[in-house]
């Protein structure tokens, strides 16, 4: 149970591993305080779908179960939407056009498919739940970095020094695509190096208990 | 006439619909390793782009503005660009058998491309006229394609490159993005938008 | 039941739920959204229009001309008397990345700039962005539609495009309703409010 929630957290993280629902992630995270709200948007709308789709996944039939679903996604993200624009008009203006992409947002309709209409609702909350905060996580991290160098501030407050210029290009197209390309690739490297350093542990362990001497020169395992 | 020009123009490179306004990132990552596939997928992109602008601006037009729904616009949309698909999926099937094939797996998936909904939404947020909408549609899809072929034709050659284990795949076509993204924008003030 | 029928039957439930969903929302949320849009305004016309207590849209149907053909809005400022203290006005030009849609508050008679206000733009941030700041906007204070206003305002250092732009959507617009709209409004006065 507590796997489906960690689940979306690292190992199948849809932004850094999966590398699924791509465009609102370069698209808000000029700030971390847009990422966080993307991602607690999508998030709503992966939680409430999930959970719907899960509960009505023995009445609708197979054959229209794509169309079904576009239709309940399309319905809690303009309800997101309406809330945001009611309730939270500035960050409603910073998200613009891709509220409403939420639902072509990938992650969401491959949960779908994938989980919610084949587990009961228990398990596709905390699936859709542990997706929706990975996302999240992701989207703060990148606005984190490019609102750090682009702004100098994090959520609003200053945080670099004085004589700091701002690395506008951050803020821009071109600085969303090389701030998650770098973090792709610090992520994929990180994951080869922990599960390679577990793995060479492992083979120190075996070699003192059969107290061979031969050197094993063995490369540890890819990742990617 | 020269409104059109400006709106084509700007769609294409201006405001280049994946290197600049980040729509249509998916597959842009996804489907561009290859020259011929990426060509191929922009066209059917752009084909499903020019039907879908005429169609949903009729029905943004005639019946959610008229009957005041607004509400109803992303569900309708989205569900006339599925059904869309759904057609040019069967149309290709029938009408190019072996494009059909090659596309594989990509077809559908043009209904989750963000840039075909994205179009709609822009051409009723910017309100432009039924003539407006198709070339910005058709700009629209240009743009995609050219961005699908530079890139294709790039990872073909990275295929040769020595990049290092853990940028290999999305890691360095996200940098490669970049680069193009910001060389694009050398495009700005082009036209008056 | 035949299984052709559950299916029509799955989505016509599904669908009417949803659209249930989505109207009892919007009516919900709509009189916040249109409350906010309204307030937003208010403080605008009320920045570029100090005098102004209150104002009111003109529509074709109250002038003689069609407001349209000068503005995207137009609004006539009263002051507590109900005696008329300018005009603000919303036009929307083409920027360095965009278009730039400005406020322009215009005081009556004289034709002087009341202030302006940058409402929307999609400029480069910390470069262009800066027209939003106030020592630039406020420069505009005071002066009047001489049609001559690049030689008057300063540009930004690093946004010259977007701060000539700027200037040059505040001088064209505010030139043309000087000369052309004001003396039509001559009727609006005389005729009621």
């Amino acid at each position: 149970m507590f796997a489906d929630l960690v689940r979306g957290l690292w190992k199948e993280n849809p932004t850094f591993r999966m590398m699924i629902g791509m465009c609102p992630t370069l698209a808000v995270t000029t700030t971390a305080t847009n990422g966080l709200a993307m991602g607690l948007s999508v998030a709503f709308v992966l939680v409430c779908s999930s959970a719907m789709i899960s509960l009505l996944r023995r009445q609708i039939p197979s054959e229209v179960r794509i169309p079904c679903y576009i239709v309940i996604i399309a319905t809690f993200v303009t309800v997101a939407d309406l809330f945001l624009a009611a309730f939270l008009p500035s960050i409603h203006r910073v998200l613009g056009l891709f509220v409403p992409l939420i639902v072509v947002n990938c992650i969401i309709l491959g949960r779908a498919e994938a989980f919610a209409s084949k587990m009961p609702v228990s398990r596709s909350i905390l699936d859709a739940l542990g997706m929706g905060l990975g996302f999240t996580m992701a989207l703060v991290i990148l606005g984190s970095i490019r609102e750090l160098l682009g702004f100098g501030t994090l959520f609003g407050t200053r945080i670099m020094w004085e004589g700091f210029t701002e690395w506008v290009i951050m803020i821009l197209p071109p600085g969303a695509f090389f701030t998650l390309g770098l973090l792709v690739g610090l992520i994929n490297w990180l994951s080869t190096n922990l599960s390679k350093g577990s793995a060479l542990r492992l083979r120190a362990g075996r070699r003192a208990k059969d107290g061979t001497a031969s050197v094993h020169i063995h490369r540890v395992g890819s990742g990617q | 006439m020269e409104q059109l020009v400006f709106i084509f123009i700007g769609s294409v490179l201006v405001n280049n619909f994946v290197l600049v306004q980040f729509l249509g990132i998916c597959p842009f990552l996804g489907v561009s390793k290859q020259v011929d596939t990426a060509l191929g997928m922009g066209m059917a992109t752009t084909f499903v782009m020019s039907v879908t602008s005429v169609v949903t601006w009729l029905l943004n037009r005639y019946i959610l503005v008229q009957f005041g729904l607004p509400f109803l616009q992303y569900a309708m949309f989205i569900l006339v660009i599925a059904a869309l698909v759904q057609f040019v999926e069967m149309f290709l099937h029938k009408v190019s058998p072996a494009l059909y094939r090659s596309l594989g797996i990509f077809l559908p998936l043009i209904t989750t491309n963000c840039a075909i909904l994205g179009l709609a939404l822009l051409i009723a947020l910017r309100e432009y006229t039924l003539i407006q909408s198709i070339v910005f549609s058709l700009g629209a899809g240009l743009g995609f394609t050219l961005a699908l072929v530079i890139m294709a034709g790039i990872r073909q050659e990275l295929a040769y490159s020595n990049v290092p284990k853990c940028l290999q795949g999305s890691g360095i076509a996200l940098i490669v993005a970049g680069l193009l993204s910001l060389a694009f924008m050398g495009f700005s003030g082009l036209v008056p938008v | 039941m035949s299984s052709g029928a559950k299916m029509i039957l799955a989505l016509i439930i599904v669908s009417v739920g949803a659209g249930v969903v989505l109207a009892v929302v919007y009516n919900y949320a709509n009189p916040k959204i249109e409350e906010h849009a309204a307030l937003r305004l208010a403080d605008s016309i009320g920045a570029v229009l100090p005098e102004a207590s209150s104002f009111t849209k003109l529509e074709s149907a109250d002038v003689s001309f069609d407001p349209s053909s000068f503005a995207d809005e137009i609004y006539l400022g009263h002051d507590g008397q109900g005696e008329s203290v300018g005009l603000a006005f919303v036009v929307t030009g083409p920027g360095f990345q965009g278009g730039i849609k400005v406020l322009i508050g215009m005081e009556l008679p004289g034709c002087t700039i009341g202030g302006v206000r940058v409402l929307e733009h999609v400029e480069t941030p910390g470069l262009g962005a800066r027209i939003e700041e106030d020592w630039f906007t406020e420069q505009f204070i005071g002066k009047e539609a001489s049609g001559k206003l690049d030689k008057e305002i300063d540009t930004i250092t690093g946004a010259t495009i977007s701060s000539k732009a700027v200037t040059n959507i505040v001088n064209d617009y505010v030139y043309k309703i000087a000369q052309e709209l004001i003396p039509q409004l001559g009727v609006l006065e005389r005729g009621s409010r």
